[in-house]
């Protein structure tokens, strides 16, 4: 084990971004700590146990460019459509003139798309062994878990990433990853795990991209004392996260009680937002669309979530999740159901973002407690919610 | 407990056990003690859950709006502050809620903390806060403890309300509140703003847009905003407001919510305290309220029998002479 004086901390991240591009949490002005790209003398917010955001938008991006595409038009094509379009204008009626416009484009211009797909190496600093176990939940989705799908964006970035996290010291009353098989000093995913003792921290190292961060010349061998003040801390924190609730046989009772009332009960509260997925370290879903401006485009893909009223709105117009219930049900059922049917593990880490951050505090360790558990049979109420 | 609390729960029993109401909406504790969130009581015998502090920021004319009411003719008792019953006004304006459906329980206000605020003052997780008389004290889950004067934790909107007492109400919870005699609207930091060249008002929008994650909270939150599934801003088809996350996108977005709601939202802040990164949104809709009333002398949800400024037409408008 390695350790790692407070002084030598920026020293640490600058030879990190000698080689990489580093993200960490860092306090804004108005008092808002968020992963963002580090820059040497910025400082670290460690202190505050969770950035607003988990680091997930550094390797799934929120918007990430599949493609961009548009007419090549160069040489004696540029000239042709040029003066087709000079021609045309004399048409008076709108769409005759789009339609004479886009024969000329067809007739001369060729339709060009360039894949995309940038994937600097990074460091992500600071994150928290939840938000590393998030990534390890997401892989299985677009890793090719069974030969199933690869996916080609996520998987450069991932690859290019390496986690460096630290011991959660004060996890929150919120947390609960203990409930879902984590830990406070976890290592699902983590590269490194930094653990604050006295004057600094603990290294350890769990992967070849965690040992290539011990090149730094300002690491010292750790003391016999600060190992044990590690395990001390680490102990005491797995101590201070409580068991939210009684994950044997959730996935059955969430099964089981999907006609039950009590979804339509819990949800009363929830204004239907996609705040709780946002900020979710493993909350994965997405949209495509295409993005195009004068005849330049780009294909890109973005964040989407299971609350949106078009996230399963069928061409037909019609909606399988017409009523805010259904959505507020999917959430919960996705990650403590179907998700963990498919990959056998769950789709949640427990860092309490979706607690603290939603507008009206939806519990999900209280939902979990109602519906993961056995419900007295009940006649399904035709409950009326406007679809 | 307060007095108010006490008839809130006292009214809302009365309501509940008469059957005037299917359910009630207030304000009950969170997962601790520093946490209000929004409560639907459908018996008498649960109205002690309901609370009443200065923690109880929710607006919860949200849930009354097109979509959310459950089943869509229930009828609901509800708890208005001064800021709130405006919401409901604009609503009742525009003919989007039923009047004969809810029933008003108006809650006199004197201001609702900003638990933000207090958040920031330590970096461990605060899991109490108490309130005696003009103190408030907050405990962290390590046993820190810090006080505060209240009026130094107050939303900027409540230092610069001139409506503390609901506007519309079928029942009080308490006596009204003094009001100021000078119902003249104060900007605040609008005016501040306005202060600025354009490229520091760009690059100051830029800023606030950067971390703007388009979760939808604030337009959820919002009780005037009544699209609900047919957002412009979700459109794919037309695609009129680009899907892509970036400062300029957020800012459209933002701006399509903004002038959406001109004239129809009397800036509670709702939007603001729904972001879950902080940005302060409830600027621009106080931008858009001070150019209304710059320009037409009009204040959304202060009449019953008046319309939305852009739902109406009238030849003697004082244009520009407010």
């Amino acid at each position: 084990m390695k350790f790692l004086a407070q002084d030598q901390l920026q020293a640490f991240l600058g030879h990190l971004a000698g080689e990489s591009r580093v993200v960490a949490p860092v306090k804004g002005d108005d008092g808002v700590v968020l992963f963002r790209p580090w820059s040497p003398g910025t400082e670290v917010e460690l202190d505050v146990l969770l950035a607003k955001q988990s680091a997930k938008e550094f390797v799934f991006r929120q918007s990430e460019t599949y493609l961009r595409y548009g007419y090549a038009m160069e040489g004696e094509a540029a000239a042709v459509v040029d003066d087709s379009h000079e021609a045309k204008i004399a048409i008076d009626d709108p769409a005759e003139l789009r339609a004479a416009q886009d024969a000329a484009v067809t007739a001369h211009a060729t339709l060009v798309a360039e894949p995309v797909n940038d994937a600097p190496a990074q460091v992500i600093f600071g994150l928290r062994p939840c938000d590393a176990r998030g990534f390890v939940q997401m892989d299985n989705v677009f890793g090719g878990y069974g030969g199933f799908y690869f996916d080609p964006y996520y998987n450069a970035k991932r690859e290019a990433t390496t986690l460096i996290a630290v011991t959660c010291r004060d996890p929150r009353s919120t947390c609960f990853c203990t409930t879902v098989g984590g830990s406070p000093d976890g290592t699902d995913g983590v590269d490194a795990l930094l653990t604050q003792v006295e004057g600094g921290y603990t290294v350890e190292t769990f992967s070849e991209k965690g040992e290539a961060v011990l090149g730094f010349s300002g690491l010292a061998d750790a003391s016999t004392a600060q190992t044990l003040y590690a395990e001390t801390v680490k102990e005491q924190a797995v101590a201070r996260v409580d068991i939210a609730f009684e994950l044997e046989g959730v996935r059955e009772n969430l099964r089981a009680n999907i006609e039950d009332p009590g979804w339509h009960e819990l949800a009363m509260r929830c204004i239907s937002c996609g705040t709780c997925t946002y900020v979710c370290p493993n909350c994965y879903c997405f949209n495509i669309t295409d993005e195009m401006v004068e005849g330049q485009g780009e294909r890109i893909r973005t964040w989407d979530n299971c609350f949106n009223p078009i996230y399963t709105m069928e061409t037909s117009g019609h909606n399988p999740r017409e009523v805010k219930s259904n959505r507020f049900r999917n959430r919960f059922s996705h990650k403590f159901w179907y998700y963990p049917e498919k990959y056998d593990s769950l789709l949640c880490s427990g860092c309490g973002r979706c607690i603290t951050h939603c507008p009206t505090r939806i519990d999900i360790r209280e939902v979990l407690s109602v519906m993961g558990a056995p419900r007295a049979a009940a006649a399904p109420a035709a409950t009326g919610e406007e679809a | 407990m307060s007095d108010r609390q006490a008839k809130i729960r006292e009214l809302a029993a009365a309501a509940l056990s008469e059957g005037r109401v299917d359910y009630f909406i207030g304000w009950k504790q969170g997962f601790n003690p520093s946490e209000v969130i929004p409560a639907f009581v459908r018996s008498a015998d649960e109205v002690d859950e309901l609370v009443w502090n200065p923690l109880a920021h929710h607006n919860l004319t949200t849930f009354l709006k097109r979509k959310m009411p459950d089943p869509p003719n229930a009828r609901i008792g509800v708890c208005v502050k001064g800021c709130d019953s405006r919401t409901l006004v604009a609503l009742l304006q525009e003919e989007l809620v039923d009047k004969e459906r809810i029933y008003v329980v108006g809650v006199p206000c004197d201001g609702i903390v900003n638990r933000r605020r207090i958040e920031k003052e330590f970096p461990d997780e605060v899991v109490d806060i108490s309130f005696a008389g003009d103190t408030v004290t907050a405990v962290t889950r390590a046993g820190d403890s810090m006080e505060f004067a209240k009026g130094d934790l107050l939303f900027d909107h409540c230092n610069t309300c001139r409506y503390p007492n609901p506007f519309y109400a079928d029942d009080l919870a308490a006596d009204p509140v003094p009001e100021p005699e000078d119902r003249t609207p104060m900007w605040g930091s609008i005016e501040e703003f306005e202060a600025l060249s354009p490229a520091e008002k760009d690059a100051k929008l830029a800023e606030a847009f950067e971390t703007c994650i388009r979760c939808f909270a604030c337009i959820h939150a919002c009780p005037v905003c009544v699209c609900w599934d047919q957002c412009v801003n979700r459109s794919r088809r037309p695609a009129l407001v680009g899907q892509r996350v970036d400062t300029k996108e957020n800012l459209m977005f933002q701006m399509v919510h903004m002038f959406h709601v001109a004239g129809r939202c009397p800036s509670c802040g709702a939007c603001d305290r729904a972001c879950p990164v902080e940005i302060p949104l409830y600027l621009l809709h106080r931008k858009m309220n001070k150019e209304l009333y710059d320009m037409l002398g009009f204040e959304p949800g202060v009449s019953l029998e008046e319309k939305p400024a852009f739902q109406t037409f009238k030849l003697d408008d004082p244009f520009g002479e407010h």
